[in-house]
């Protein structure tokens, strides 16, 4: 554990970076904002020349978007998706920490599994789909079984290599103080692989959000995908385009969740230990 | 010394296997630790003075040999000894108190128990104030004093400590010094302490076990005869201090290239 004696007391860890971090938080939102505005002018200038089929206008866009989330057919289309999207997330997350937990745990089970585990995640999981089809209908059953399972492996991967990587140093610690098998893993191991876990859940977070729309594409048409197809069909570039932005709010909300868990939470694993 | 040793080392050999040669870090170490004792272990890295200590604790199985604690013979990890490590190792998702905590959760005491045992060492240590805040917000002195709580609040008949202040500056190590012999003279346990600063086990220690390595092996064990409470600004000028110094240093020195 490296320790900056300067760093002393609760609030006083980032004093001597503060100046450094306020330039840094102000050009974090300034310049977003102007490549942003540079970005919609460009498009603004290209639209305004191009056939609207292949471009719209940024206003068209608004309206298309502001269409999409007031129109009864297509919030309820929204609704659907992201129950299935969250229904998938917290199953895969689920199973993908429970198993990952074991599997970095106990190096029998990790043994057994990983040749499965490695060759499942080698695998496009999208062929799996006219199986899951068979084996429970164009429900939505399939799309959130599509969804877990490409959240599943995710998770447990970043579990597994975190469980078995804990620190030697905690290890001993625990060991030294008497904790039991069962009360290291609950009070040491599953805690110091919060860093691995988080890491898992990022890349869970951005799959399921392409789990729902390729199942809701290549299972049945129902809610965002349904919506992508039927834009589509009708070269309907406005509202598809609005769609894609909806579709990356519902990724950067998902991403922003993680961050503040992660700011508030797990404080301590983006601290300087 | 007519008492029942608390600690009885007896016949303790390790060696480490190694693709270039064997080292043998220790080679038939015998050692008697009476109740109440501070003794240290000193001697050139490699000695196996840290390997001897983590054998103590049952971090490490040595290849032969028994060790005693008040008659019972050890297997495994004993609850009634505790380490203090060089690299703390605090856990950073629990707060100061927290990790205090760990060693009491591990023996089923409840949370409210566990609390107040975990306060007053912290109290201990002077650190009081801080017990809830997260570990790495410390320096690195108050880390070693949360680590030394952490080993306390275990209530351990033997502290096995292993180089605790290697990492501090001198003004830091100093003081933690001065602390741990207070602590020791007032809680009245047993402490086996590793160091390789000769200073620092004349200040600490009634006795001292000089380490020799290749193979590791105790070559004396010297009495300090320096009254208590020492001072760190009047035992360096002692005469007793300048002779065990010098004896010490021609020890060690004599192992130079011993490899």
């Amino acid at each position: 554990m490296s320790v900056n004696v300067a760093n002393v007391g609760a609030s006083g860890q980032f004093k001597a970076k503060r100046p450094h971090r306020v330039r840094n938080g102000a050009s974090f939102v300034v310049y977003p904002i102007i490549a942003l505005a540079v970005l919609l002018g460009l498009w603004w200038l290209i639209s305004s020349f191009t056939n609207p089929l292949l471009l719209s206008s940024p206003a068209a866009v608004v309206r298309a978007i502001a269409n999409i989330l007031t129109h009864p057919t297509t919030t309820a289309a929204l609704l659907l998706s992201l129950r299935e999207m969250y229904l998938g997330l917290v199953l895969g997350v689920a199973i993908g920490f429970t198993l990952g937990v074991f599997i970095g745990r106990f190096p029998a089970v990790n043994n057994v599994m990983s040749p499965f585990v490695n060759v499942v995640n080698a695998t496009p999981l999208i062929v799996a789909i006219p199986l899951l089809v068979i084996w429970t209908g164009i429900g939505m059953e399939a799309r959130v079984v599509f969804t877990m399972m490409v959240t599943t492996f995710p998770m447990l991967l970043n579990t597994a290599a975190g469980v078995r990587n804990v620190h030697k140093g905690y290890v001993e610690v625990a060991q030294t103080l008497g904790l039991s098998e069962r009360k290291t893993l609950y009070k040491v191991a599953i805690p110091a692989a919060v860093p691995y876990v988080l890491a898992g859940l990022r890349s869970s977070l951005s799959l399921a959000i392409i789990g729902m729309v390729v199942g809701e594409m290549e299972v049945s048409n129902v809610g965002v995908g349904w919506l992508l197809l039927q834009y589509g069909a009708g070269l309907q570039t406005a509202f598809l385009l609005g769609l894609i932005c909806i579709t990356s709010i519902f990724g950067v909300i998902n991403v922003t969740a993680l961050k503040i868990v992660e700011r508030t939470v797990f404080r301590w694993t983006t601290s300087t230990r | 010394m007519t008492e029942a040793p608390v600690l009885s080392i007896r016949g303790i050999s390790r060696t480490f296997v190694g693709q270039e040669r064997d080292v043998v870090a220790l080679d038939n170490v015998d050692l008697d630790v009476q109740k109440g004792e501070f003794i240290s272990l000193v001697g050139p890295s490699g000695c196996g003075k840290t390997t001897l200590l983590r054998i103590i604790d049952g971090l490490d199985a040595a290849d032969s040999g028994t060790i005693d604690l008040e008659g019972k013979r050890l297997n495994g990890v004993s609850q009634d000894m505790a380490y203090v490590f060089q690299d703390i190792n605090l856990l950073p998702w629990r707060s100061v108190r927290g990790n205090v905590e760990l060693g009491l959760e591990a023996r089923g005491v409840e949370k409210a128990e566990r609390q107040r045992i975990a306060t007053e060492c912290l109290e201990m240590v002077g650190l009081k104030d801080v017990m809830n805040v997260p570990p790495y917000t410390l320096s690195g002195g108050m880390q070693q004093r949360v680590g030394v709580a952490r080993a306390l609040a275990v209530k351990p008949k033997v502290l096995l400590m292993d180089e605790p202040f290697g990492q501090l500056d001198n003004f830091t190590r100093e003081a933690l010094q001065a602390e741990v012999a207070l602590l020791w003279e007032q809680l009245g346990i047993t402490i086996v302490f590793v160091t390789h600063d000769v200073d620092e086990s004349i200040f600490l220690s009634d006795r001292i076990v000089v380490m020799h390595r290749n193979p590791g092996r105790i070559v004396e064990i010297l009495d300090v005869n320096l009254p208590r409470p020492r001072t760190q600004a009047e035992f360096r000028g002692e005469p007793e201090t300048i002779s065990l110094r010098s004896k010490i240093t021609a020890l060690l020195r004599s192992q130079e290239g011993g490899l």
